[in-house]
């Protein structure tokens, strides 16, 4: 890691080498044990993350959490999702393991292909009755 | 009618504490208060230090906590368990849109001239130099646009990894970064005077 390099990523995840993105902290601190200006910038970073660590901060009042599971009694219990329509439907569908999308388009081109061929078989029926109705109306000799 | 609430803190079903959020999700879903109690336990404080970052009150960052909680008891179904995203991703996401609603609608609040105690065992003027850096930082990030605001919030106070971040945000990862890497050069602009400054620029160029 060059100097240009560990700058830039030192900008980016900031002082504490550990928690840079994996690899990348190795890498910085092998190029900082060879380098006093690079280990000089990672000190001026940390010293500048301190500074602001000091920010002004208040804990939580105590028993905050105490607080909002009593304020919670005073509010409707949730309705368990199964007695809306919705959540029925919800549940019925979630209990369906639905098939993923690699399996879902081949099997919609063999449902497709399926209702096609029955489709075709249905039409040429019908269109043998309709034929035999025309027959029995126009009489033999309008087809011969 | 049934108004007492079973305090969990004593008889914390053992077994919820082994769930996971998403888990204790289901569980909610079906009106389970334990479930419930479980999740505000394990991540009162997280949200509550956002909040605290976003807002520099402890009472509204307290109340914008329990609001968020209470909406999530009382219609547990606003978090689609379905997709891919964390509980915690999303409900840092339900707490900062509170933040910032709030944040629009309050008025800018007057600077504190109350005068705190200092800490025993300090000097004075030490302790008063403290105060006043503390709330030059806080003036200073304050100043900065809400979005590099909760950008540094949730990754430097947080440590919130930068993906996350994004994804809270609703921002690309690249965005989130740029976000923090002009927040962070702002700051050494205004809190590190000339070097600072001189800093800032090498940075930009």
């Amino acid at each position: 890691m060059d100097r240009d390099e560990f700058l830039k990523y030192l900008k980016l995840y900031g002082g504490d080498l550990g928690r840079w993105p994996s690899g990348l902290g190795e890498e910085a601190r092998a190029a900082c044990a060879g380098s006093l200006e690079m280990r000089e910038a990672l000190d001026q970073e940390r010293r500048f993350e301190e500074s602001l660590m000091e920010r002004v901060y208040e804990e939580p009042s105590p028993g905050l959490e105490a607080r909002i599971i009593s304020a919670a009694a005073s509010v409707n219990k949730p309705e368990p999702a199964r007695n809306s329509l919705l959540g029925l439907l919800n549940a019925v569908f979630s209990a369906i393991p639905l098939p993923s999308p690699a399996i879902a388009l081949p099997l919609l081109l063999v449902i497709g292909m399926a209702a096609g061929y029955l489709y075709a078989n249905y039409a040429e029926q019908d269109t043998d009755n309709t034929q035999y109705a025309e027959m029995l109306y126009y009489g033999e000799e309008y087809y011969e | 009618m049934d108004t007492t609430v079973t305090l969990p803190l004593g008889q914390m079903g053992i077994e919820t504490k082994e769930f996971t959020d998403e888990e204790l999700m289901g569980r909610l879903r079906d009106g389970d208060r334990d479930a419930f109690s479980t999740l505000v336990m394990r991540h009162t404080k997280r949200y509550y230090s956002l909040a605290y970052r976003m807002l520099s009150s402890r009472e509204e960052a307290e109340d914008i906590v329990q609001e968020a909680f209470l909406t999530l008891w009382s219609s547990p179904t606003s978090w689609d368990g379905g997709r891919e995203t964390k509980f915690t991703t999303w409900f840092y996401r339900v707490v900062w849109n509170s933040c910032i609603d709030r944040k629009r609608k309050q008025r800018p609040r007057p600077m504190d001239d109350g005068f705190d105690p200092p800490d025993e065992g300090r000097g004075t003027e030490e302790a008063l130099e403290m105060k006043r850096r503390k709330e030059n930082i806080d003036a200073c990030i304050g100043e900065l646009p809400e979005s590099q605001q909760t950008a540094l919030a949730l990754c430097f106070y947080e440590g919130v990894s930068n993906r996350e971040a994004a994804e809270i945000m609703g921002v690309s990862v690249k965005a989130l970064e740029s976000l923090l890497m002009r927040a962070k050069a702002s700051l050494r602009n205004k809190l590190g005077g000339d070097k600072g400054r001189e800093e800032s620029q090498n940075g930009q160029r």
